[in-house]
């Protein structure tokens, strides 16, 4: 992580130790401190680059072999750029990371009331009675609870690292990994209990299910990704009651994610 | 690193190679897939799946402090046979104590105001509300549950934005920004599903 700050530049030349007395190469009197930021990062570019691959490999399949390890790579990268809070001139009560956490959740509520109203505009014309026959109501309420006590635990544990309770925190946080891939695992049962049945992206159904279910399950992964870079930099000791935004924006991803699970088995599993 | 650490790690990564490649092809043997490709792929991700088993045990394991050990490597070797300084210890933690020291939140500082039982409120109103959700689909009930459902979710989402998401707390500009978006989203679902 250190290569990524600019440190202090060494004296220039070679001051003589003998005659000289040391002086620091830089000034830090009141007023002209020297302001360390990091270069700007590539690793955007990287993942950019890196989505594309992945979007490729829809028809190309090999360049997953190619996209995985890209995207992989940047998202490393993003993840261990050192984090810096920075507050808009105009706005100085505002947080320039958190609002844009926002205005990406905004995004996401849009996405995803399409892919709802696709499926509740299918479901109205064909009733799917043959999919609800296959579909387990119990199943998906322990999905649905494992969400929301992994979302409780998310806020347990920021409420722990706001007090500098550490060890609650990887607690809370190892909870909520677990409890990640218990409902992507839930989901993996219920979809190959769906193919069985000969349900599968052919049907009616299966478009809008598969669609609907499979975006949110893939914001799930990238949930469990996320959480498992966030645990390695609280291993690092990055996290404490003054630095937890980034435990507080993924929170907020978390909790977005929960909210569309919310959604979905009312309108999946509950209305029928 | 140490080195035996890495010569471990080495062999650990060799081993779910060896049964990666030898497993693989006999997999693939009735398959159309050419069996040198096979024991490859099955190589590499043994390799690599060995690997990343290993991802939550160095997550567990606390690491150990980087002290420099001063002994002489006799003295070193000798010193399991020495007798241990008798270390005084409390008496033991019961399970109870143990939950609450692993997994309640400290409290602040005395001037901040703490969350916990706000979250914990939250956290029962919505295993409740989704109890009773289900429970609407059990039982026969003479009207439509369509309405109340749509309603008990509504309250759902409601609770996890306000409380969860802090946005009851935070600046009122991130609920306008969030909220946005949702004329938008309404406009979609009515569209597509009228």
């Amino acid at each position: 992580m250190s290569g990524n700050v600019r440190t202090v530049p060494d004296a220039v030349g070679e001051p003589d130790i003998l005659t000289h007395e040391f002086e620091p190469a830089y000034d830090d009197t009141p007023g002209h401190e020297e302001i360390h930021l990091p270069p700007p990062s590539y690793a955007p570019f990287i993942v950019g680059v890196g989505a594309m691959l992945l979007v490729l490999s829809v028809i190309m399949p090999w360049m997953l072999i190619l996209a995985v390890p890209v995207v992989a790579f940047g998202v490393w990268k993003m993840g261990s750029f050192p984090e810096i809070d920075l507050h808009p001139n105009w706005l100085p009560q505002l947080n320039d990371r958190k609002l844009g956490m926002w205005a990406f959740l905004a995004s996401e509520v849009m996405f995803f009331a399409s892919l709802i109203g696709a499926f509740i505009a299918f479901k109205i014309e064909h009733g799917f009675e043959e999919a609800y026959e296959v579909l387990s109501l119990p199943l998906a309420t322990v999905g649905t609870t494992v969400l929301i006590v992994s979302s409780f635990a998310v806020v347990m544990g920021l409420e722990a690292i706001q007090s500098n309770d550490r060890r609650v925190f990887r607690n809370w946080m190892l909870v909520t990994l677990v409890l990640g891939v218990v409902f992507l695992s839930i989901q993996a049962f219920e979809w190959y209990e769906l193919m069985h049945h000969d349900i599968t992206v052919d049907t009616i159904f299966g478009t809008t299910f598969f669609l609907t279910t499979g975006f949110h399950g893939l914001h799930v992964f990238s949930g469990v990704a996320w959480l498992a870079l966030l645990l390695i930099k609280a291993r690092q000791g990055t996290y404490s009651a003054d630095n937890y935004l980034g435990v507080e924006l993924f929170g907020l991803y978390w909790h977005f994610v929960d909210v569309v699970w919310i959604v979905l088995f009312t309108v999946i599993y509950l209305i029928h | 690193m140490d080195q035996s650490l890495v010569l471990l790690i080495l062999f650990w990564a060799m081993s779910g190679a060896l049964i990666g490649g030898v497993v693989t092809p006999i997999l693939a043997a009735n398959k159309r897939v050419n069996e040198w490709l096979a024991a490859l792929l099955g190589t590499i991700a043994g390799a690599v799946g060995n690997l990343v088993a290993l991802v939550p045990l160095w997550l567990v394991l606390s690491r150990r402090p980087d002290v420099a050990d001063e002994r002489l490597p006799w003295q070193r070797d000798a010193a399991p046979f020495e007798p241990e300084a008798e270390v005084e210890t409390g008496p033991r933690p019961s399970p109870l104590e143990m939950l609450r020291a692993n997994f309640w939140p400290a409290s602040r500082p005395v001037h901040e105001h703490s969350h916990r039982m706000t979250y914990i409120g939250v956290f029962v109103a919505l295993a409740i509300i989704t109890a009773v959700e289900v429970a609407l689909t059990y039982i026969d009930v003479p009207f439509s549950i369509v309405g109340p459902l749509v309603a008990l979710s509504t309250a759902k989402v409601l609770l996890v934005v306000m409380f969860f998401m802090h946005l009851r707390f935070d600046s009122k500009l991130y609920a306008a920004v969030f909220l946005f978006a949702v004329p938008f989203a309404a406009m979609a679902l009515i569209v597509l599903s009228l």
